[in-house]
């Protein structure tokens, strides 16, 4: 351990990238093959030091380190808007988790990327994009995490845009901006709220609160004088992270906390793709599947869930926002799942798992806010998922770049041709569906655990843990559907389909994912790895990880059991309708036909949204516009006509010279200093004087 | 008299002399202008390394220099002086009024048609906004302020486009009725509160800047003051519904016009409100409150609907100008120190990214022939840079963080919910419609495949790539370092917000 000064340096794992995008963005045309070595150089230095970072936060015994001294914006009231970096256990987490995957993306795409146009863009956006999202990983404030976070939404925008020229890539990226822009608008009042309503709050019963507030210079103690940073607590135990209560203790537990947590939980489910703003996250899969894998399943959309986790340790959730956190995180699970079942396209079926598995970690947090414990089981989610995420996206990559096509009824009998492919598919699959030994299974298990325990003390959570378990049971039927509709089966659909292994540049990135997928479970049982996650539990296997600490009933066990008993009837199902290349398909009369087409119409989400933004807010705009031409500028001609006279004048004036003109001006003036100069003292005589 | 000259003095000087050489240079107008130009700047740059932070609650750089005392019939005489000084909130606006003139020259270097009127005109336009921003007498102030108009309607109506007359026409005479009407307020002002001169800062201490609250004027006559000066410099922001002659007047003015107009004219009349509608009639404005708070949300609202119905591109700014107005507006309306501070951030943030995005019009219609934006498409096949300066000045004006829109809309903002509460979730509605105009014409425009480009089509020419540049990079240095010019104003506006406010005993007690 190398102590806590080291931590100085925290700045450089956003700086390497920065540099990079810097470079490539003046020069890039200059490199061979669009400076992706370049890239693959940075990012593989960020990548250590945040491997150097995270094991020295794993070890360390204070956990926090702390600098703000950069006064962005400052008042002389006191009011200091400050840039700095943060150095804590969830940070550190989350910054392995940006660099292992963003440094593996990025030597992918040397090879899968390299037939296209414009690389010295895709590289450079790709670079301010880690910039960004390890600025969020490090953001000490939230004024500076909305900076870091707006960017990331900026790449994210530009890079599902990286194929311009279609029309369906500009209009998918024009509308993840735009949904998740409405998220950010909710978040951005919630940080006013916290702004205003935890600055001078003096009341003695929560200074126990994760808060720390600074003496300003008036003798007050208000967060504005800290620059608004957040306050690290003591965060690296595992203990019950809030003393129960603390969350309903006066001033604190307010309507006002609860609003600025709902509003907190908008700009998340922008970013996260949770019901009601998920809409963009299926269409964002119009950009290379690299950034797919980077940005839409394993950091960027993952951010939402980590502002909840910081959020939930450094101010925390009141009971009812935490219930709706939950219920929100758990309904989306299902409600994604159900259209994975029918999707065709291959990256279409991952993003919904994702927006799936987003689901089960915001319903995690608001699961460990009710029970008073830290964040952590919903963040050991994030770092497992991350992995079989990035695995299972840049798997259908190989075969997209094999096989030409997305939709998964052209392929089939793909087993031969890829194996390897296959087998690190097969691998993300079954930690996806929470099959054990691989990694979703522990951290899922520890997240349905904790929801069943929230659900001990809060019935109205119970409906919720349910829907999670059913979409235990979907989310292993889906992704095996696509597993066996790409792989199984003795020939393909599609006459002619040649399908051949990658070079080893993409297939190194596959086999370590794969290797991180199948370790990532059982990487907490080392060193001081579990110090990373404040507060979590584990689930089922907190009998085996810690012998201390919080215990849950044994209830646990049972959990543990119907999640296993699920997938598998989900994966068992998949197998009956597609497996071994059999082709499902719905009878003509069924019944289910109408669901079904539901379904495929995504729940007519897009429609209604459509309707609101080119219906209602562009007919408003085209009604307010005839109403400005006609009624305003109307009545101000009207009013010309009247002076008719004086534009005739106008006009003639206006061919003249500039001194002709100036005279007027100077002639106008003259008379109207003398009407005011005699004109004024007659009126303060009329009103009794000044 | 002293001879002793104020460096501002130079500044006018350097500014009014190069317009009158500009004016009779021939074919070598544009070097003249250039030359004006640099040295404007120059002498800024200098200004802005030369102000002293922290006693900026007194004016810096003063001069007073007693030019003639008016007989009032009563009283003692009144004092017209030649006042200048700046303080924290001028002082961004000469920096980005000389900046503004450079890019306009660099843009219209090849300018053909009556190249020395042109920059003759452009560089009195400057010369006249520099005076605006430095006087410190009521009547200077006028004075100056007229001298903006004359060229602005010069050049809307003689380079402007196919209905230029009707434009420059109707912006002449709505903006002529403001300035009467703002001018008997001004007046009314200084003799009913009799003022022993018409300066309003500069020649008066601290303390005695309190005096010049016209308590003593009947309460009623204060309201229909302030309600005289806020019509009349609101015309100028524009606000809605005195806006109609913005958009006209944009359209058809040629691109340099249109930055100069939208980059510096519409921050007159917020100038004006701070400086002396807002603190010297402080009984008017809380009692207008509601009103002008009504004004800044409609105008809000209004700008970015109007804009998503745009088909022409500049119109669309345009528009855009007055939904960014309308929250300047909003910031000065509610009269703090982080609203005023943001208000002036804001007009900073807005007259760069504004010009961008005037610069970007002018160059979409002379490249493409059309700024009918649905009548293009993808021209990013052709023309990356351009597409590429379209794409960064349109996320700056919606305000993405590292752009220097962000730190001002966010101080704006805030200060809006400190004052206000739920009302801010009317402005950040008009936010998203904001990123929705921008984000859509970027995908009808940049995006997609190519449609509607003429064979000619080329990318920037050097020179107006040279005048984007400098805007962007100004736009991205501001953006993550806006302390550089947020230091200057906060003591000003704490100044203009606190002393003003019942006598001058907050003023003692600033440094």
């Amino acid at each position: 351990m190398v102590g806590l000064d080291f931590f100085v340096y925290a700045f450089l794992v956003p700086l390497l990238p920065a540099l990079a995008f810097v470079v490539l963005g003046l020069t890039g045309k200059s490199f061979r093959n669009g400076g992706g070595l370049l890239a693959v150089g940075a990012e593989g230095l960020a990548l250590l030091l945040s491997v150097f970072f995270a094991y020295e936060e794993s070890v360390s015994t204070t956990g926090i380190y702390h600098d703000s001294s950069f006064v962005w914006m400052g008042l002389p009231d006191g009011t200091n808007f400050v840039m700095g970096t943060l150095m804590s256990p969830l940070g550190a987490l989350m910054l392995l988790v940006v660099n292992i995957v963003g440094f593996l993306v990025v030597v992918y795409s040397l090879e899968y990327m390299s037939h296209e146009e414009g690389l010295p863009r895709y590289y450079a956006e790709l670079m301010l994009f880690l910039t960004a999202m390890n600025l969020v990983c490090l953001a000490d404030n939230f004024l500076e995490f909305i900076l870091a976070w707006e960017l990331v939404g900026l790449c994210s925008y530009l890079l599902i845009g990286f194929f311009w020229k279609k029309p369906e890539a500009a209009s998918a990226a024009k509308k993840a901006f735009l949904v998740t822009r409405v998220g950010d608008v909710l978040f951005f009042v919630g940080v006013f709220i916290f702004f205003t309503s935890l600055a001078g709050v003096v009341n003695p019963s929560i200074t126990t609160l994760p808060y720390q507030g600074q003496v300003c210079p008036g003798g007050q103690v208000t967060w504005a004088c800290a620059g608004f940073t957040f306050a690290p607590p003591n965060a690296n135990s595992n203990a019950p992270f809030l003393a129960p209560g603390t969350i309903t203790s006066p001033g604190y537990g307010s309507n006002l906390m609860t609003l600025a947590g709902l509003l907190i939980l908008g700009g998340a489910a922008g970013k996260s793709a949770q019901f009601p703003l998920h809409t963009w996250l299926p269409d964002a899969m119009e950009g290379p599947t690299t950034v797919s894998a980077l940005i839409h399943a394993a950091t960027m959309v993952a951010a939402g869930v980590f502002l909840l986790a910081i959020t939930s340790i450094y101010i925390g959730f009141t009971s009812t926002a935490a219930l709706v956190i939950l219920g929100i995180g758990s309904f989306t699970s299902l409600f994604a799942g159900t259209m994975g079942v029918v999707a065709r396209d291959i990256k279409r079926v991952i993003a919904y798992s994702t927006m799936s598995q987003l689901g089960y970690m915001v319903m995690g947090v608001g699961a460990s806010s009710l029970v008073l414990v830290g964040p952590g089981d919903a963040m050991f989610h994030l770092f497992t998922h991350a992995f079989f995420k990035a695995l299972l996206f840049l798997s259908a990559g190989s075969v997209i770049h094999a096989v030409g096509t997305q939709d998964l009824f052209a392929m089939g009998g793909l087993l031969r041709k890829m194996p390897v492919t296959a087998f690190t598919m097969l691998i993300g699959a079954l930690a996806l569906s929470g099959i054990p030994p691989f990694s979703g299974f522990f951290s899922k298990d520890g997240l349905l655990a904790l929801t069943w325990a929230a659900s001990q003390h809060y019935a109205v959570a119970l409906p919720f843990f349910l829907l999670a378990l059913v979409g235990v049971f979907l989310t292993g039927f889906y992704i095996f559907r696509l597993w066996f509709l790409t792989f199984s089966g003795s020939h393909s659909r599609t006459p002619g389909l040649h399908g051949h292994e990658p070079s080893w540049i993409m297939r190194a990135p596959l086999v370590a994912l794969a290797g991180l997928t199948l370790v990532a479970g059982v990487l907490p049982l080392f060193g001081g790895f579990a110090n990373l996650l404040p507060g979590v539990q584990w689930g089922t296997l907190g009998y085996s990880y810690t012998s201390s600490g919080w215990v849950f009933s044994s209830s646990d066990l049972m959990v543990a059991i119907a999640s296993l008993v699920l997938a598998f009837a989900g994966v068992g199902t998949a197998y009956v309708f597609w497996g071994n290349g059999r082709v499902f398909s719905l009878p003509e009369n069924s019944w289910l036909r109408a669901p079904h087409t539901l379904l495929l119409r995504k729940y007519y989400f897009d429609e209604v949204y459509d309707g609101l933004a080119h219906g209602v807010i562009l007919g408003v705009a085209r009604g307010l516009d005839w109403f400005d031409r006609y009624v305003i500028d109307g009545t101000i001609h009207a009013f010309e006509r009247l002076f008719s006279q004086a534009s005739e004048r106008g006009r003639r004036i206006q061919s003249g010279l500039v001194s002709n003109y100036a005279s007027w001006i100077a002639l106008g003036l003259v008379v109207l200093l003398v009407a005011i100069i005699y004109g004024i003292p007659w009126l303060d005589s009329l009103w009794g004087g000044g | 008299m002293s001879l002793d000259l104020s460096p501002l003095t130079y500044l006018l000087a350097l500014a009014f002399g190069g317009t009158l050489l500009t004016f009779f240079a021939g074919s070598r107008a544009r070097w003249i202008a250039l030359a004006t130009a640099v040295g404007t700047l120059g002498i800024s740059i200098w200004l802005l390394a030369n102000f002293q932070l922290g006693l900026a609650t007194d004016y810096q750089f003063v001069q007073v220099t007693h030019w003639l005392t008016l007989s009032t019939g009563g009283s003692a005489g009144l004092a017209v002086n030649y006042t200048v000084g700046i303080d924290g909130i001028s002082l961004p606006f000469l920096l980005l009024s000389a900046i503004l003139t450079l890019v306009t020259v660099i843009y219209h270097w090849d300018e053909r048609k009556n190249p020395a009127g042109f920059f003759g005109l452009v560089g009195l336009t400057n010369a006249g906004l520099l005076g605006v921003f430095v006087a410190l007498d009521v009547l200077l102030f006028f004075a100056f302020w007229e001298i903006v108009l004359i060229p602005m309607f010069f050049l809307i109506g003689h380079w402007g486009g196919t209905r230029r007359h009707y434009a420059s026409l109707k912006f002449f005479v709505y903006t002529h009725v403001a300035s009467v009407v703002t001018l008997v307020s001004l007046f009314a002002m200084v003799f009913l509160g009799n003022w022993g001169s018409m300066d309003f800062g500069g020649s008066i201490s601290t303390a005695d800047v309190a005096a010049l609250n016209v308590q003593s004027i009947p309460q009623i006559t204060q309201v229909l003051m302030f309600g005289a000066l806020f019509f009349g410099f609101g015309v100028k922001l524009p606000m809605v519904p005195f806006h109609t002659w913005l958009p006209d007047a944009h359209v058809e003015a040629p691109t340099g016009g249109s930055v100069l107009l939208a980059g510096m004219l519409l921050k007159m009349g917020a100038y004006g409100l701070i400086r002396i509608a807002f603190p010297l009639l402080p009984y008017g404005h809380v009692a207008a409150e509601p009103v002008v708070l009504g004004i800044a949300f409609l105008s809000i609202v209004w700008g970015a609907f109007l804009s998503l119905a745009q088909r022409d591109l500049k119109r669309m700014v345009a528009f855009s100008s007055i939904n960014h107005m309308g929250i300047v507006l909003l910031a000065i309306a509610l009269w703090t120190q982080l609203s005023v501070t943001a208000a002036v951030l804001l007009m900073f943030a807005h007259g760069l990214v504004s010009g961008l995005l005037f610069l970007l019009s002018g160059s979409v219609h002379h490249t493409f022939g059309t700024r009918d934006i649905p009548s293009i498409g993808g021209i990013t096949s052709r023309t990356p840079i351009l597409s590429t300066m379209l794409i960064i000045g349109s996320l700056a004006s919606l305000g993405l963080p590292s752009l220097v829109s962000f730190p001002a809309e966010f101080s704006a903002f805030l200060a809006t919910w400190e004052a206000l509460g739920w009302w801010i979730l009317l402005p950040l509605f008009a936010l998203v419609i904001t990123a929705g105009f921008y984000l859509w014409m970027l995908q009808r425009l940049s995006f997609g495949p190519a449609h509607g480009i003429p064979e000619k089509a080329r990318d920037l020419p050097f020179n107006e790539m040279l005048a984007m540049g400098l805007l962007v990079s100004l736009i991205v240095l501001y953006g993550i370092l806006p302390y550089l010019i947020v230091q200057l104003i906060p003591h000003s506006a704490i100044f203009a917000t606190q002393c003003f406010h019942g006598g001058s005993t907050v003023c003692a007690t600033q440094p």
